[in-house]
């Protein structure tokens, strides 16, 4: 029973499925990080920090070679490098108006809004035409906009999120908090 | 059904596409740039990454052993157990699994002159990373121990109320994966690894509630605990150990106790 067992733990397919990641995505990763960072080393830091994370999250990651596998590694990378970026430059991170604004005004059920799977923001769009509605969604930006994804059409919850993007669940919230208050304002919803 | 799409699927396809056309774009830009050189420290690092992630991801697979048709009767709790594995039980052991990270991964190899350690005797210590979140362990071996060819695992006994569910075994690694028979989400995962003769760095969370030595049978045992997950780590001659659970401490240290007793006798 226990060769049985070996046997099936040593197949070529139940080896190869990372090591085929790193392949398609490799290259395309680089070229993401040498966007912001041009030294071959710091992209080389990037892209292993981004290899690593996706590691950590590999067993929910279904097809390889598919536009939605791709996009989470295209967010991964994209905001590993700008992270990098930023702390090179020591940039004190800016206050943010719009945030504040969510902060001070109404008091959001935060993890509700991961939770429910964006019936706060997806009720925004009812009736809308998705031509419409990319317009409204391309305007945001981008760190919010990638949370939105990650949560909305990736349906990862925030502690997911979270280790993706490098960010506590507070972080996670509170873009999802401030996504949901941009859309209110470019929708024109008055409650 | 109605074809008409509610605000939640326009935002889910929206996003979807937005995401899906940027990501083309880049796609093709990357096919026309020219072939990122690596170097020989990346491609180490990935090679070791790949690896463990392998692993891992073959041991996330497995199904329970009673699935085995060789095993004979199937177990009323196996029909139970797939759709468990892709929801809270899959989460429980993902983060038990993440802190074990000493099966999971092994880093960059380290030359024992680079770190400055001249004594040869068997033992680890712990060096915080710089991000703060994860030890780095560095052992080093006595050449004493059994070779690559004479080593030979140690498979504990089975706890009283629990079960194995996983086993993975290489000539240089052992990984059981027991689930308590009462409850699916009260995994414990053994693993022993061979670890060479130069000194080597792994990483171990370093983000515990609580941390602390014991010792086991005379052997000095890290044991740290973050939530509900406990850790015990030794390391022997040229070998390591690690148990990781959701379990009691004592059903951990009697575990522990019988592989270290195995391993002095």
């Amino acid at each position: 029973m226990l060769e049985a067992l070996l046997a099936k733990l040593n197949t070529e397919e139940d080896r190869s499925r990372f090591r085929v990641l790193y392949e398609t995505y490799v290259r395309l990763m680089f070229h993401i990080a040498n966007q912001y960072l041009p030294d071959p080393r710091d992209a080389e830091e990037a892209v292993s920090e981004a290899f690593f994370r996706i590691s950590e999250l590999f067993s929910e990651i279904g097809e390889i070679d598919c536009p939605k596998t791709r996009n989470l590694i295209v967010i991964i990378t994209r905001n590993i490098a700008k992270d990098l970026l930023r702390k090179q430059k020591r940039q004190v991170p800016t206050v943010d108006l719009s945030l504040l604004r969510a902060e001070e005004g109404e008091e959001l059920p935060l993890e509700e809004l991961a939770s429910d799977q964006g019936a706060g923001a997806a009720k925004l769009f009812d009736g809308m035409m998705v031509q419409d509605a990319m317009e409204v969604i391309c305007g945001l930006p981008e760190k919010v906009r990638d949370t939105m994804y990650l949560c909305y059409a990736e349906d990862l919850d925030a502690e997911e999120i979270a280790a993706l993007l490098g960010i506590t669940k507070d972080a996670v919230y509170k873009r999802l908090q401030r996504g949901l208050v941009m859309l209110r304002e470019r929708l024109g919803e008055d409650d | 059904m109605t074809e008409e799409m509610t605000g939640r699927d326009v935002l889910k396809h929206t996003l979807a596409q937005v995401y899906d056309e940027e990501g083309a774009a880049l796609e093709r830009e990357a096919a026309k740039a020219p072939q990122p050189k690596l170097s020989e420290t990346f491609t180490e690092r990935m090679e070791a990454l790949i690896r463990s992630t392998e692993e891992r991801e073959r041991l996330e697979q497995l199904p329970p052993l009673q699935a085995w048709p060789s095993a004979g009767v199937v177990h009323p709790q196996m029909e139970e157990l797939q759709p468990i594995r892709k929801t809270g039980w899959r989460r429980s052991k993902r983060a038990v699994r993440r802190l074990i990270v000493v099966a999971v991964l092994l880093a960059v190899m380290v030359p024992i002159g680079a770190l400055g350690l001249h004594q040869s005797h068997a033992g680890f210590r712990l060096e915080l990373e710089p991000d703060g979140r994860s030890y780095r362990v560095i052992y080093q071996t006595d050449n004493r121990g059994p070779s690559l060819k004479e080593f030979t695992t140690i498979k504990p006994k089975t706890p009283k109320g629990f079960h194995i569910s996983n086993i993975f075994e290489n000539d240089r690694d052992l990984i059981i994966e027991y689930i308590m028979d009462a409850d699916s989400k009260k995994v414990i995962i053994f693993s022993q690894d061979y670890i060479g003769d130069n000194a080597q760095s792994m990483h171990i969370d370093a983000e515990n509630d609580e941390e602390w030595y014991e010792s086991i049978e005379g052997i000095r045992v890290f044991c740290s605990r973050k939530d509900d997950v406990l850790e015990l780590f030794w390391v022997t001659e040229n070998q390591s150990f690690d148990i990781c659970a959701n379990v009691d401490f004592t059903i951990l240290r009697m575990l522990a106790e019988e592989v270290c007793e195995r391993l002095i006798y």
